[in-house]
């Protein structure tokens, strides 16, 4: 491997090619562009016949040798039409090159430390432009990214508990320890809420993806960095004033999407539980909720109800489904409307950026909106001129979130009225049974009736955020090529949560109504807790401090070596503040509150059990400390050939670890080469052509591991008094992750730059890295996080732009391939259990085999007598469920495929004819494997015990009578439920699917509206638009009716914007 | 020139910058809740953590005749507890971990933990009485733990197989890398015998007024009388439950105490010595079941004079009786220590030990207190057989869901009692013979495999 790495930076060095001017007549001339007249640097002339080639300089000059005349001069240059010009004399030449296509426009690269240009580039980065940034319409910065950046997927089903980060970049590198992307803005990395960024600050969001950008942005890079650049201030004149405004409607969410067993199957499973006596503890109990129907077959039981009453309220039961109310009574459309204003301009010392955006979204949920208000002035001052330049940038963030009631959270049975003819709402007795709650108290109680649709509109639940950030910069010019650049950032944020639960809401009439003690001889109830209403308060707060002092140098000599160092230090500090209290007996129009005791306990309904009050305190602090030093080095020979080295130490406040375990070294090395850039070059089919490549090593850290033994402490004892946890027992060899990441790309351009393309192979290896390894329980832990697993990703990106037809009709695409597949090469430590690699394969890693692999039991139909699920043990079938689940060897099950997927892109369209244009994205997503859900009997028996029946559609389809087990494979209801049973079943391979699925993301239509040079208003440019989002699904592999991006909850709703763009 | 004194000012401030305190700023804690335990406070709220301590098994009392349920009923209930019911030979099902077995070795790794920091902090002279305390807190929480653990997953103590009978893992200090096999009995009742006395020597005389978790020297010497009665040995059984009375005796006077309340006794009740109760994970030991029934003949052997009739046992509708909350106060049994079993022991060794009219007066002292007032007639015994049968009757009549059914028929049987427990559910019946391996309940799987000892044969 290392050898690889040697060889292929060496190679450009290999072929150094010295052409010699010959004894000739010169041709000169200088390059400038057609659309702004400014100089061409480093295109490329040569003479068709014979003669030399070069590069223009930095005033877009150049002089070659010619020998005889007349001859052809070829201009070339990236971003620009190629020209050709016959040339018959000597006479000085003034050329224009028309740029080319907006896809080819020369690229600078953000890396937060400084912006080089795309070819000089080695690593492996994908840049976002404004245009394409702003394609999407919403509040929203990183859902924009969606199926426009290569190796970037969204991770939209997650394993509940896994540690998975929702975007990923270039897949896994990591077991236990941070998987987020770093996310930079502007120079440093950000830690507010990327919500309380406005959209239309962004300039360009640049991913970085190799151990380039880990190298520069240390160990929190190791999964990839995403730089987002706001808007920078610009030199003009006269202010240039933009506007936008947009209005969104999203659809309701498609309650029918999820696959539930409807009132009659449900009502049916009851009955036959009830029969069997399944009800009869919490039906003796006398005060549990029952579910409606097993209510009324205790009242028939019981005689309070005749045969025919309870036939007619069974019969109104069958024909309940509350999914109609529930969308006309609980969901409405959303609305989300915004409105952007910036101005820029200024002179040539002083120049500014002021912005203010006001974004509001009316949520799906009643009573539940976000609105946010965003401010920014961005100045820049030349203190000297030439010498010092000084800018500062404030950025100020408000919103403010209604959250919506619990009502929406809460559970209900699917036949469970909820509210009735008239749209008046109808209690639900889930927790407590109405006859009990008749009789209870004898008035002494507040009302116990929960109505979810009354609740659903009493909420008061509000977070209100306040988030600045402020950047100062000064950059010191010293000298030609070297500078001193000085930055330091503030950011704080500051967000207070109040839920007001008022008595009128069912959990503070609840609470209170548990704590109170009836005295039927006296008539005055004992109460525990005051009268008023409760009050939830959270309070967060952070502060982040980074400095950096860096500088930059660049010299060059001799013509054709160029030398770019940067080096510096940085510090951070980073400080999270958590404060939860609750307040009893609020009274909010006077502010006051109610003191309790929440130290002694007190009889509680309805079991007399004593308990204290709970009060929901918690205080916690966390800080975040880096000091780093890093060095940055670009070397590049005659524009063609680049090395670059990078290298960064990093230490960090790591808790009880020795003091050099603290730090952790990390560095890079690239190369590229620009092959078009060679004098022996001839375009000709292939246009432009360039290597590259990365090497370097980037680490990980999970702070939560330590090498001490660790505690926290925890609520209260039993006994009141304060009590601890232990948290992590010793690990004294605990160390880094370590990540090795190689990267080798091609880039290339055909058919004169109309199609031009980037291939990308990258390998991630993974070192060293913290497993939670299971330990037997007699060493008193269950899991122990150390350092036993390595981890290989491997992939390949292709990104493919391609100019179709050009003009008047223009049609461009876009391709986007990404390949990822990862393998955990080594894991020390076996599952405590062969079975939970298929159920929980996330935390007990499979050796050889994918982090998310999908495991399954295979399972051989159903026995056609029993219509029992039938496993294989030794080739024969078996219904001995208890050995069936607790496989004794890997063997007994077998490896599906890979849980996420392995192929994945994009495909997009834009087709432009005299300033309308309409583009079309499609994502998708192939190679990978989900496990849906069926009926579990237990769980459907234990959920109508609670109250709630619910359970699969699958249970009316299930295996009954002989015979069935031709068609169907979900197997018969037994009763008592065999857990064992319902877990094969579960973890068969009867309920995998493939995942593989196109999906039409979005359409954007818009229209550039002709202006007169000198209108009245001063437009320059007016554009309106229109987006539709989450359109469907073009194709789907699985023929079981699921979106495999919402295999639990509901698809995203469509939405459908109108906007209007104004430049003045 | 000018340009390179620039530099060297720049050299300066770099300098200057790195020079500044770099070890004290990367030291600072990440987390305010996190610590590294090793004051004296620090080592008591591990110790004083109720969700881990305070718990012991369930198992047993589920295997227990104290009760007896429906087909029905029986059905409804989670597959652990059928199976327990049924005495099956797979109890666990597709169930991995089973608390009974892991809490208790979380208790000795806290205890571990607590003991190796207290050696590497040496106390000041001033809170040497307080250090002392939590070392011997430590020992006496580390030999609960272990006893438990011995009298659910090991065979029955026998001086003849003891040393080669195997018992349980002993675990001794912190280094969770390091699995250990199964010790013989013998060796784990050593463990448990020295632990315990380690603590009596170092802990208070005073059993705390409401902190029942934390334990005091009579609560050692109470366990050391259990766990010498549960091996046999009468003697030292005598010696250490008088050693606990005469710190300790108090017994409450059941005519103070409510018939009717639902929660007759809270968690600090003064006869309780040190609690724990069964862990929460198993619903038919829930004192709140209404599906559950005490056994009939069991609930019928207390008179209507007796108290613990109506403070024991409540009705769940018709005729079957359900369980009352006991000395835990909450819906689990308890299954702590408290006085009035100290008194039986001491009773029950005196009988074995040939003092059966001292015997009888200990029974009588605390059924006494049992009776309505006037009612009380004082038992008297023929022998020290008949004094022994009317103790062990007496024994479990108090005692009962409280988790001592388990051990004491395991102890009985041992001695050749030959008692066999039928359970009838519609038309089939289970039966449990004396000495069966089903006593001694499975090591769960999770244990077997990442540590390979030996599996109990069931």
């Amino acid at each position: 491997m290392r050898i690889f790495c040697l060889l292929a930076m060496l190679c450009p060095w290999l072929s150094f090619a010295q052409v010699s001017p010959q004894n000739s007549s010169l041709l000169k001339g200088q390059i400038r562009s057609a659309g702004n007249n400014e100089t061409i640097a480093d295109a490329l002339v040569y003479l068709t016949a014979k003669g030399s080639r070069v590069l223009s300089d930095k005033e877009g000059r150049f002089q070659l040798s010619i020998l005889s005349f007349p001859d052809t001069l070829v201009i070339s240059h990236t971003g620009y039409t190629t020209r050709r010009i016959r040339v018959t004399n000597a006479s000085f030449l003034d050329i224009r090159l028309d740029p080319s296509t907006e896809l080819l426009t020369e690229v600078e690269v953000q890396t937060g430390y400084q912006s080089i240009p795309a070819e000089r580039a080695t690593g492996s980065f994908t840049k976002i432009n404004s245009e394409l940034f702003n394609r999407k319409v919403g509040a929203s910065v990183l859902d924009r990214l969606d199926g426009i950046a290569s190796g970037l997927i969204f991770n939209r089903n997650r394993t509940p508990n896994a540690n998975e980060s929702a975007i990923q970049i270039r897949g896994r590198s990591t077991i236990l320890a941070n998987t987020e992307p770093l996310i930079v803005v502007d120079n440093f990395p950000f830690e507010g809420d990327i919500n309380q960024i406005n959209p239309n600050d962004i300039e360009s969001v640049t991913l970085l993806k190799d151990a380039a950008a880990a190298s520069i942005w240390g160990v929190r890079a190791g999964n990839g960095v995403i730089v987002i650049t706001t808007k920078k201030a610009k030199q003009s004149p006269a202010p240039k004033i933009r506007f936008n405004t947009n209005i969104t409607i999203g659809e309701k969410p498609d309650l029918y999407y999820q696959q539930t067993a409807d009132a009659a199957a449900l009502i049916e499973m009851e009955s036959f539980l009830f029969g069997r006596g399944f009800y009869n503890n919490r039906i003796n109990q006398r005060f549990p909720g029952l579910s409606p129907a097993v209510g009324i077959f205790d009242d028939r039981r019981a005689g309070r109800i005749t045969a025919a009453d309870s036939a007619a309220q069974i019969q109104q039961l069958l024909q309940t489904d509350n999914r109609a109310d529930l969308l006309r009574y609980f969901y409405r459309s959303s609305v989300a409307q915004q409105y952007a204003l910036n101005v820029s301009g200024g002179s040539e010392r002083a120049q500014y950026y002021f912005s203010a955006g006001w974004d509001k979204q009316q949520q799906p949920q009643l009573q539940s909106d976000i609105s946010r208000v965003t401010l920014r002035s961005k100045t820049l001052i030349q203190l000297i001129k030439d010498k010092l330049d000084f800018s500062t940038d404030l950025n100020m963030a408000i919103s403010a979130t209604n959250s919506p009631s619990s009502a929406y959270s809460s559970n209900y049975s699917i036949y469970q009225d909820l509210v009735d003819e008239q749209g008046n709402a109808i209690p639900v007795y889930r927790d407590f049974r109405k006859a009990w709650l008749d009789t209870i108290g004898q008035g002494q109680l507040l009302s116990w009736l929960n109505k979810p649709y009354e609740e659903s509109r009493l909420v008061n639940h509000k977070t209100s955020r306040l988030d600045t950030r402020i950047l100062t910069s000064a950059l010191w010019r010293i000298r030609k090529g070297l500078q001193v650049q000085m930055s330091y950032q503030l950011e704080t944020g500051t967000s207070e949560t109040r839920n007001l639960l008022s008595m009128d809401q069912y959990f503070t009439r609840d609470l209170i109504n548990r704590y109170t003690l009836p005295n039927y001889a006296t008539g005055i109830p004992a109460t525990a807790i005051p009268f008023g209403d409760i009050l939830n308060r959270t309070d967060q707060r952070f502060v982040a401090h980074n400095g950096r002092i860096q500088v930059n140098y660049r010299n060059s000599w001799k013509q054709h070596h160029t030398l770019d160092v940067l080096a510096g230090m940085e510090i951070r500090d980073f400080t999270t503040r958590r404060s939860d209290i609750r307040r009893y007996g609020v009274n909010e129009s006077n502010g006051i509150d109610q003191e309790i005791n929440p130290i002694s306990t007190f009889p509680t309904l309805p079991n007399g059990l004593a308990s204290r009050i709970p009060t929901n305190a918690d205080n916690n602090q966390t800080t975040d400390r880096f000091l780093s030093q890093f060095i940055n080095l670009g070397y590049s020979y005659k524009n063609r050939y680049q090395l670059t080295v990078s290298a960064r130490k990093d230490a960090s406040n790591l808790f009880g670890v020795d003091a050099n375990q603290k730090t952790v070294p990390l560095w890079s090395v690239g190369s590229n080469w620009m092959v078009h850039k060679e004098n022996w070059w001839k375009p000709g089919l292939l246009h432009t052509l360039k290597f590259r490549f990365t090497y370097g090593v980037s680490g990980n850290l999970d702070k939560t591991a330590t090498a001490y033994t660790t505690a926290g402490s925890d609520l209260n004892s039993f006994f009141s008094q304060p009590t601890a946890y232990l948290v992590n027992p010793p690990n004294p060899k605990l160390s880094w992750e370590k990540i090795h990441v190689l990267n080798a790309g091609i880039d290339f351009s055909i058919f004169n730059g109309r199609i031009d393309a980037s291939l990308e192979y990258y390998e991630k290896n993974g070192k060293n890295l913290l497993g939670a390894s299971p330990m037997a329980p007699q060493t008193g832990v269950t899991q122990f996080r150390q350092n036993i697993a390595d981890l290989q990703t491997k992939g390949i990106d292709l990104t493919l732009n391609a100019l179709i037809i050009q003009k008047p009709l223009q049609w461009s695409a876009q391709l986007l391939f990404s390949y990822n597949r990862d393998i955990i090469q080594r894991y020390l430590v076996p599952a405590a259990l062969t079975k939970f690699y298929l159920t929980n394969i996330t935390s007990n890693p499979y050796e050889g085999k994918p982090w998310s692999a999908v495991f399954a039991y295979p399972m051989a139909g159903l026995e056609p007598t029993t219509g029992n699920p039938l496993g294989l043990l030794n080739n024969t079938t078996s219904t001995n469920y208890s050995r069936l689940v607790n496989p004794a060897t890997k063997d007994e099950f077998m490896y599906i495929g890979s849980g996420r997927p392995t192929f994945f892109g994009g495909f997009r369209n834009d087709i432009s004819y005299r300033g309308f244009l309409l583009s079309v994205n499609m994502v998708y997503s192939m190679g990978y494997y989900f496990r849906r859900s069926s009926v579990h009997y237990a769980s459907a028996f234990s959920s109508s015990l609670s109250a709630t029946p619910s359970t699969h559609a699958d249970y009316a389809r299930r295996w009954r009578v002989p015979g069935d087990e031709m068609f169907t494979t979900i197997p018969s209801m037994v009763y008592p439920a065999v857990p064992a049973r319902d877990e094969f079943y579960q973890y068969s391979n009867a309920l995998i699917e493939k995942g593989d699925h196109i999906r039409l993301r979005d359409i954007r239509f818009s229209w550039n509206i002709p202006m007169q040079k000198r209108n009245p208003l001063h437009i320059q440019s007016c554009r309106v638009y229109a987006y539709a989002n989450n359109i469907g699904i073009l194709w789907k592999s699985n023929k079981a009716g699921i979106d495999p991006d919402n295999i639990t909850g509901f698809p995203s709703p469509r939405t459908y914007a109108l906007g209007l763009e104004i430049d003045f | 020139m000018n340009t390179y004194k620039r530099l060297v000012y720049l050299c300066c401030c770099f300098c200057l910058l790195t020079a500044c305190d770099k070890d004290a700023f990367l030291d600072k804690k990440p987390n305010s809740a996190i610590i590294i335990p090793s004051t004296l406070a620090e080592l008591r709220s591990l110790l004083d953590n109720t969700q881990v301590f305070t718990y012991s098994p369930g198992l047993g009392e589920m295997g227990s005749d104290d009760y007896y349920l429906t087909e029905a009923n029986w059905q409804a209930l989670p597959f652990l507890e059928r199976s327990s019911y049924t005495w099956e030979s797979d109890l666990y099902g597709s169930q991995l971990n089973i608390s009974d077995w892991s809490l208790c070795y979380q208790q000795i790794l806290y205890a571990n933990i607590v003991l190796e920091q207290l050696e590497k902090n040496p106390p000041a002279t001033s809170v040497q009485a307080e250090w002392n305390n939590i070392k011997g807190s430590a020992f006496f929480l580390r030999g609960f733990a272990l006893s438990n653990l011995v009298q659910h997953f090991a065979a029955a103590f026998d001086s003849a197989t003891m040393t080669t009978t195997p018992g349980v893992p002993i675990r001794r200090n912190t280094n969770v890398h390091q699995n250990v096999p199964r010790s013989s009995i013998k060796d784990c009742y050593d463990s448990i015998f020295t632990d315990l006395l380690t603590a009596a020597a170092l802990l208070s005389d005073i059993v705390p007024p409401v902190a029942k978790n934390r334990p005091s020297k009579p609560a050692a010497f109470a366990q050391l009388a259990r766990m010498a009665t549960a091996s046999g040995q009468y003697e030292k059984a005598r010696i250490y439950a008088d050693s606990c009375l005469r710190l300790y005796n108090y017994l409450t006077d059941y005519n103070t105490v409510s018939t009717t309340a639902v929660s007759p006794f809270d968690r600090s009740h003064a006869e309780t010595i040190y609690f724990s109760q069964a862990i929460s994970t198993y619903v038919v030991l829930f004192t709140t079941s209404t599906t559950v029934f005490a056994d009939t003949a069991l609930y019928r052997s207390y008179t209507t004079n007796d108290l613990r009739r109506s403070i024991f046992f409540r009705a769940t509708g018709g005729t079957n009786m359900g369980f009352k909350r006991g000395y835990s106060g909450t819906i689990l049994p308890f299954t702590g220590i408290a006085t009035d079993e100290v008194w039986l022991i001491r009773a029950e060794a005196l009988a074995k030990t040939g003092q059966w009219q001292a015997a009888m007066a200990d029974l009588n002292t605390l059924l006494q207190k049992r009776w309505r007032t006037g009612t009380f007639v004082p038992l008297t015994a023929l022998n020290a057989t008949d004094a022994l049968e009317k103790i062990r009757t007496e024994r479990r009549k108090e005692l009962v869901w409280r988790g001592h059914r388990w051990s004491d028929l395991k102890r009985y049987n041992k001695e050749g009692a030959n008692i066999t427990l039928v359970r009838k559910l519609g038309n089939q019946t289970y039966t449990l013979l004396p000495g069966s391996n089903k006593y001694v309940f499975a090591i769960p799987a999770n244990e077997i495999s990442m540590s390979g000892i030996i599996q109990n044969p069931r």
